[in-house]
């Protein structure tokens, strides 16, 4: 459990840190429950992870050891003022080997006021730094308990890439409707995403250097319910804009190769899930237009190529005993759909092909043995790094074909 | 011999037949009631499934005349929870808890107020404005009002 992290080895500090801020967390739930005073919630999580792989780097793992850099602590406070007013905001520490450090971070903050509220209809507006809605599990992804396995499937929801799907400060308008037995949530935002983090501009532009700004994007999302969420569906649709600004030339004459150059991101998620007793079932599909001009590298004509990026998985979830869980799920990405073995890829840059595709199965346990505990287990075999990062790994040490065990612990309150 | 082990092998199956068959018509176990309970002082008379499922689904915040709604409710490993998804909202208690943690989570809703037993639950209902739960059965003298979903 957190307690006996032995990860923490690669940092005593950090492990007694870790340890005292969990262990006032328990504290301060046991003592205050959820409710502080009347509409005053605290809510948190934390979360260790072990990660074992065969080959790759995957969360500060180390092929044929055990990385125990995996870690999310976080703790967030509501106040709902009035029945049409509430405030509320996250803070959150994430480590994840070289992807995150674990710098504490708002997660979110931000004043939502209900414009209309009646039993057939809400209509609301939210202003300040909003969790994206995008997929079914965006907006919780960091949680341990929200997410069906240790990690999401990566196709849609890669790690190095999700601080620009994550949250973005901005305005949203959002809605409810109820039918007789259906219900469609929607929310359509103007944001400003956050771009700019060393692993996007390794994901992007390959290690230019330079960083990259958002520019004002847009994000809107509608969700279906039949009969109180026994089948659910979901489209997302985003258009994102980032700006690169390219280091200036230094004295030596070091600097970025590449130009000011802009990427347009058109994106779309169609979401489905149907719900039983012992079983759920969910498959998401996610198309990424991605438009490139500009950065003009003559000996990586990559960076100014468009190409749509194509994401799915299918996953079961089974409910076998009271406490515990099963997980099944099949996910695969590729970079560009019209070269799916990355070979003219590879042709073309004399960049490993695997950067350019990932097939991923997994197979999970759950176990929850308390109402605030999960320990969950996962097995992983991958083909492909495509949502590896490429600042744990390196072109020529990429792997096709590797395997992943994870472990977990996580508690809330 | 051999023809004797057959028997022996059918008159076995047949005996399991028979025990699972028995099983099957057993009366059912009796089910458990739920009753939903709102503060006396809430001035609407019955809620439909849906409106129910909105507001211990903490998407509803108010009654018809604008009194805030709290929702209380009881661990989710309590059979009374389990038997109030079922048989009141029809819906399983994991959807219910997957909803709150939506909104806990991403900061756009609140989780409902968590009684440990069904006495705690009449004291918190009887004394807090708009307030609305469930318990076993409502009996006369108890300090709530009974309201009926459909």
């Amino acid at each position: 459990m957190i307690q006996s992290v032995p990860c923490l080895s690669v940092n005593p500090q950090l492990a007694r840190n870790c340890v005292s801020l969990f262990l006032a967390l328990n504290c301060l739930a046991t003592a205050v429950a959820s409710e502080l005073s009347e509409g005053v919630q605290l809510h948190g999580f934390a979360s260790q992870g072990v990660v074992l792989n065969t080959q790759n780097q995957f969360a500060g793992s180390t092929p044929g050891g055990a990385g125990f850099d995996a870690r999310e602590l976080g703790v967030n406070m509501s106040w709902q003022a009035k029945p049409d007013w509430l405030v509320s905001g996250q803070l959150m520490s994430r480590w994840a080997g070289p992807m995150d450090n674990g710098a504490l971070r708002v997660d979110y903050a931000f004043v939502d006021h209900l414009l209309l509220g009646n039993e057939q209809r809400n209509l609301g507006v939210r202003v300040g730094k909003v969790k994206n809605p995008y997929g079914f599990f965006n907006m919780t992804r960091d949680v341990a308990h929200t997410r069906a396995g240790i990690t999401l499937p990566q196709s849609i929801y890669q790690d190095q890439i999700r601080n620009f799907f994550l949250a973005a400060p901005g305005v949203s308008l959002y809605g409810n409707e109820e039918y007789s037995a259906d219900l469609v949530s929607w929310q359509v935002s103007v944001l400003q995403p956050e771009v700019n983090s060393p692993h996007i501009t390794a994901y992007v532009v390959d290690r230019q250097a330079g960083h990259f700004k958002g520019r004002t994007s847009m994000l809107a999302q509608a969700l279906w319910e039949q009969d109180g969420g026994k089948w659910r569906a979901g489209l997302s649709l985003g258009q994102f804009g980032i700006h690169f600004n390219p280091a200036p030339t230094d004295f030596f004459g070091m600097g970025s190769f590449a130009g000011a150059g802009d990427i347009t991101l058109n994106t779309g998620v169609v979401s489905l899930e149907h719900n039983r007793e012992e079983w759920s079932y969910t498959a998401e599909y996610a198309s990424t237009r991605q438009l490139r001009n500009g950065f003009n590298v003559p000996f990586m004509a990559i960076l100014d190529k468009d190409t749509t990026i194509e994401a799915y998985y299918l996953q079961s979830l089974w409910r076998f005993a009271p406490r515990w869980q099963a997980l099944a799920r099949y996910d695969a990405v590729y970079l560009d759909k019209q070269d799916r073995s990355g070979t003219v890829f590879a042709a073309a840059t004399g960049l490993p092909a695997a950067q350019r595709y990932a097939r991923d199965v997994t197979v999970g346990l759950r176990y929850e043995p308390a109402h605030d505990w999960s320990l969950f287990a996962e097995w992983h075999h991958v083909n492909g790094g495509a949502w590896l990062s490429k600042l744990e790994n390196t072109p020529a040490s990429l792997k096709d074909s590797w395997d992943m065990l994870l472990l977990q612990a996580a508690w809330h309150f | 011999m051999k023809l004797f082990d057959i028997y022996k092998q059918i008159k076995a199956l047949r005996f399991l037949c028979a025990m699972l068959f028995a099983l099957s018509i057993l009366p059912a176990k009796p089910v458990a009631a739920a009753e939903v309970i709102v503060h006396p002082g809430v001035q609407d008379q019955n809620l439909t499934v849906n409106l129910a499922r909105a507001m211990f689904g903490m998407r509803q915040a108010q009654w018809s005349d604008g009194t805030p709604v709290r929702v209380f409710v009881m661990p989710e490993q309590y059979s009374l929870h389990t038997n109030f998804c079922r048989e009141v909202l029809n819906i399983y208690p994991y959807q219910l808890r997957q909803s709150w943690n939506r909104l806990v989570y991403s900061g756009t809703g609140q989780a409902p107020i968590e009684v440990a037993s069904e006495q705690e639950m009449v004291q918190k209902v009887s004394v807090t404005p708009g307030a609305i739960g469930y318990i076993n059965k409502v009996i006369s003298n108890d300090p709530v009002r009974p309201m009926s979903v459909r």
